[in-house]
């Protein structure tokens, strides 16, 4: 690489009674957008904080453009967070929370209120600037915590779960304002969320995070399309998971079997897992065959069915007890199976990925 | 994230009758144990009196607001404020560090059993606690007995009791927990993202604590500061225990002019003093918002 990463994670590891973080190398590249990507408990937010200096690793260093500053305070390290709880402070208004860090080190109230007032337009609050924090809406106040950081130039901002607690339409328009901000400003981003829709969305290049490990690293598309692992497929969105009886290795396609029936699938990325494979399939891309069709897998007896709005959710059982939950259309077209009734199901064309199956939610 | 009301929700819907009816029997004990009391004395401090029949007659006169700078009364005014507002000062200054232990750094157990602890020594009298300090500061007291034997002082300290700093001692340690109480509500009102904010914009620990932390519990501290205030200002017995010969207070004061009977001249004494401080209880909750700090207790 040709100039240092804006931050650097070295083997962090940190550990309480057990180990939440556990040997963590990451790099966020200048300009970039990284999501870390993990159920909560996973250690991400533990991650955040020890890069905004909040926490001290047990192990490890963290490098900001090649320097080492593990043992600075937050005060004194150049990066923000913004925080889930935002931390706007309530005894001053909207342009003094924004001028607040530049006040803070010492910069005159000429440029002070000019990066201020600009960085109020980039966040469409002018004319806000005397209001005080509890006389504005949630959207505004995320907007106000993003301007009072960004004002500071800061090499890296970090997010946490930016877009958690918000009402969906105030999340759609926030994902919109943080992608726009990353774009305008070129902006270093380092998120971390348990929500699969906000990375995809968001960012440049993802990290999955399981028990306070890396599961996978890669693109949005690398991600989604190839997940690493079982725990990544379902984390993103493969719901419909089911363990093969065998898996055979064929020339162009692998062969599972799956309650008596055989399954052509995506030759594995990764051979000879120590927990075998599981077949992975998104639950949207699974429909109800027709009677006469030639089905994938089956026969299936329905157990309840549920209205999702655009879908509805079908779950099943196979012969050998496996439980299958997919979404069928809710056109008035397709027919929705009666509970307890018996069908089988198409995928075709596409085919089923066979991931190393990840070991039981720990 | 609690969203906080917007103002107009908070600026209250207005009492309903069923609102009304609710509220009536706090209202009818306000009325009745606050308000006709108060008005009464106030319009009986109207009326005149006569020092030869001792008679008071329902006629209106200034008579009494007219004498209430006689006979020195002026100087017991002042002396009391005086000492009053020192009182509260010591206090304060004592209560914001205690009140930052208990709102700031500790956890809910900690902050209550701490908070319990402040309040233990309102289990004895007051007229204990006050005689107590004699016993403290006394020429045969504690403390003259450890100066003496560890050959600090030949002879005993004299202006230790019987002097405006005795008494300021037994204010100070009657009156601390009710500065406390407010400033530990101010001090847990501060929400630990926005300090762990500054931190992140840059502040170090001094600047978090003259831009964040000061600020948001300036209100808790003008509470606690008035609160004793307020009781010093009503106080008699830590002047008649510790006080030196001749230490007066309002209390005692108005204590003299029923002796003779004065009721019109004692009622004018009080009104002044509930007006006063009612008008800065008014001014500094107007200015500071202080009714907030009580909000979290549901109050």
């Amino acid at each position: 690489m040709s100039s240092p990463a804006a931050i650097a994670l070295d083997h962090v590891t940190k550990v309480y009674d057990k180990p939440v973080v556990s040997d963590i190398s990451l790099e966020v590249p200048e300009g970039s957008f990284v999501t870390v990507l993990g159920p909560s408990g996973s250690g991400k937010s533990t991650i955040l904080q020890i890069i905004g200096g909040f926490l001290q690793p047990t192990a490890g260093r963290i490098l900001f453009a090649g320097t080492d500053m593990t043992a600075l305070p937050p005060n004194k390290r150049p990066c923000n967070t913004i925080f889930q709880d935002l931390g706007l402070f309530p005894h001053m208004t909207v342009a003094e929370n924004v001028a607040y860090g530049l006040k803070v080190r010492g910069v005159d109230p000429a440029t002070r209120r000019k990066c201020t007032a600009e960085m109020l337009a980039i966040v469409a609050l002018e004319g806000y600037e005397r209001r005080p924090i509890h006389q504005l809406s949630g959207g505004q106040r995320q907007r106000v915590a993003l301007a009072r950081a960004l004002v500071l130039d800061p090499a890296v901002l970090l997010l946490d779960e930016p877009l958690t607690g918000l009402d969906e339409r105030l999340r759609q328009q926030l994902r919109g304002e943080i992608s726009r901000l990353h774009r305008r400003l070129g902006a270093t981003i380092l998120a971390v969320t348990h929500n699969q829709d906000e990375a995809l969305s968001l960012s440049d290049r993802i990290i999955v995070l399981r028990a306070g490990r890396i599961e996978q690293i890669g693109t949005p598309r690398e991600i989604f399309e190839r997940p690493a692992n079982a725990f990544v497929a379902r984390f993103v969105g493969f719901d419909a998971i089911l363990k093969p009886e065998c898996v055979d290795s064929g020339i162009a396609d692998w062969h599972a079997r799956v309650a008596g029936r055989d399954i052509r699938c995506e030759p594995p990325v990764s051979r000879d897992p120590a927990n075998g494979y599981v077949l992975v399939l998104r639950p949207e891309r699974i429909r109800i065959a027709h009677p006469k069709e030639r089905s994938d897998l089956g026969p299936l007896t329905v157990i309840s069915t549920a209205y999702k709005g655009r879908d509805v959710e079908v779950e099943s059982r196979l012969v050998d007890g496996q439980a299958l939950k997919f979404l069928i259309s809710a056109d008035s077209g397709v027919a929705v199976p009666a509970s307890g009734s018996s069908i089988e199901i198409v995928w075709e064309p596409i085919k089923p990925l066979l991931l190393p199956d990840a070991l039981v939610e720990p | 994230m609690p969203r906080e009301p917007g103002p107009d929700e908070s600026a209250g819907a207005g009492l309903r009758p069923a609102g009304f009816l609710l509220a009536l029997p706090s209202l009818a004990v306000f009325v009745g144990v606050g308000f006709i009391p108060l008005a009464l004395i106030a319009t009986w401090s109207f009326w005149s009196f006569d020092p030869d029949t001792y008679w008071i007659k329902p006629a209106w006169s200034f008579a009494s607001y007219a004498a209430l700078l006689d006979n020195g009364r002026a100087t017991v005014f002042l002396r009391t404020a005086g000492l009053a507002a020192l009182t509260a000062t010591a206090s304060t200054l004592l209560a914001v560090p205690a009140a930052a232990v208990v709102g700031l750094l500790s956890g809910p157990r900690r902050a209550a059993l701490l908070l319990a602890l402040f309040t233990i020594p309102f289990f004895t009298s007051g007229l204990v606690r006050a005689f107590a300090w004699r016993l403290v500061l006394g020429r045969q007291g504690v403390i003259n007995n450890a100066l003496m034997s560890l050959g600090i002082v030949e002879t005993p300290v004299e202006w230790l009791l019987f002097s405006d700093f005795a008494v300021l001692m037994g204010m100070v340690a009657a009156y601390l927990p009710f500065a406390i109480v407010p400033i530990v509500l101010a001090f847990a009102r501060i929400e630990h993202s926005v300090i762990r904010a500054s931190q992140d914009l840059g502040a170090g620990f001094w600047t978090v604590l003259a831009t964040i932390v000061l600020p948001l519990v300036l209100p808790g501290i003008v509470a606690g500061f008035l609160f004793v205030f307020v009781a010093a200002v009503g106080t008699s017995m830590e002047v008649q225990l510790l006080g030196g010969a001749g230490a007066s207070s309002i209390s005692i004061m108005i204590d003299d002019v029923l002796r003779v009977v004065n009721f019109p001249l004692a009622f004018a004494i009080a009104t002044v003093v509930v007006t006063v401080l009612t008008v800065l209880i008014i001014i500094a909750n107007r200015a500071l918002r202080l009714s907030r700090l009580f909000e979290s207790l549901g109050i």
